[in-house]
């Protein structure tokens, strides 16, 4: 580029770059690219007025300073924390993963529907989009009703035809509880985000953590399945000699 | 509060809508862009700060840009209004005759006497 040869120019860049430490990476280049181009123009329409147009342009830690404050106040509704879709998603998962629970070989599953439901659950209380009385409401009836079908049933050690009943009653009671949250969303005024973002450290931690955790789970479950349909074949292969 | 200061925070909350304003009869480029917003007297800061402003709008989806050659020179990125844009604003012309209105109302002392008078 023609200007980034001006050293006039580039010792100018070079202070906004400076000045403009704290903004992301990507935010950064594109102002400088801003401001170059600014220059070019400028330069091509009023030739030889190279301090002038500098001085136009103004103080670097004025613009940058602007820059900081101008990234942070745009917030990207699809980027707010909590957002409504993540939070159904996840609680809606982990329900569903709750069902295959009748099914066999599901121990492994109990782990994680644990982590999503507890994902979802976290998402939900950080989330700008419920008030916290609403979060609470949604809270009781997700755990309690299932948590009272599990003691009764613990208590009684009823049989299966109740247990179907059981599932029923609590399939029913999420998916409505589910629907009533996702209609009782309101898009948060202005940045309506909570102001809470893990250090980039934490968060590729937290993700190569989840990412390893879920390979492990996979390759539990399959090698479940390998070895108990191993087991059957040999107890058929006992009963039916 | 001098008046000096007072102005500046005063452009600062409506300079984005002087922007969308400019781009109301079509799309501008930067340096033309600025040069007239500094011809309305709309721009406290320099013209610089005027850019992380453009990318704020763009992103919001307010506006779009889009290189075009010119006859002399470089390249020149015209910003453009988008629908979202052209509503954003008109919204804000709203919002601002109303709110004028309401400030006149307050600021201006003869009003005052009126109420107050039998």
């Amino acid at each position: 580029m023609k200007t980034t040869t001006h050293p006039e120019i580039r010792r100018y860049l070079a202070a906004v770059d400076r000045a403009a430490s704290a903004l992301p990476a990507g935010r950064r280049k594109e102002l400088l690219a801003d401001l170059s181009e600014h220059v070019d123009v400028a330069l091509a329409e009023r030739p030889g007025e190279l301090d002038q147009i500098l001085a136009e342009l103004g103080d670097p830690q004025d613009i940058a300073a602007t820059a900081v404050r101008e990234d942070a106040e745009y917030d990207d509704p699809d980027q707010r924390r909590g957002n409504p879709r993540t939070v159904l998603a996840l609680l809606a998962v982990g329900s569903a993963m709750g069902l295959l629970t009748a099914a066999p070989h599901s121990d492994v599953l109990n782990f994680p529907i644990l982590v999503v439901t507890v994902a979802g659950l976290v998402a939900l209380a950080m989330s700008a989009w419920w008030s916290t009385a609403r979060k609470s409401i949604f809270v009781a009836w997700f755990i309690l009703p299932n948590l009272l079908l599990r003691v009764i049933d613990q208590a009684f050690g009823l049989g299966h035809p109740v247990h179907v009943a059981e599932s029923c009653i609590s399939v029913v009671l999420r998916a409505g509880i589910l629907v009533w949250l996702w209609r009782h969303r309101v898009t948060p005024d202005g940045p309506g985000r909570i102001a809470f973002r893990l250090p980039r450290w934490a968060r590729i931690l937290l993700w190569s953590l989840l990412a390893l955790f879920l390979t492990i789970e996979v390759f539990m479950w399959i090698s479940a399945f390998a070895v108990t349909d191993g087991l059957s074949s040999v107890k058929e292969g006992t009963l039916n000699p | 509060m001098e008046p000096g200061k007072t102005l500046s925070q005063l452009r600062k909350g409506v300079l984005e809508y002087c922007v969308l304003s400019l781009l109301r009869d079509g799309p501008r480029y930067g340096t033309e862009l600025l040069g007239e917003l500094a011809n309305t007297g709309a721009l406290a800061t320099s013209q610089g700060t005027v850019y992380p402003l453009l990318t704020r709008l763009r992103r919001e989806e307010l506006v779009t840009t889009d290189w075009s050659e010119s006859p002399s020179g470089p390249p020149r990125r015209y910003y453009a209004l988008t629908d979202k844009g052209r509503t954003a604003l008109a919204d804000f012309a709203v919002v601002w005759a109303e709110f004028t209105q309401a400030v006149d109302r307050l600021i201006t002392p003869d009003q005052h006497a009126d109420r107050r008078a039998p």
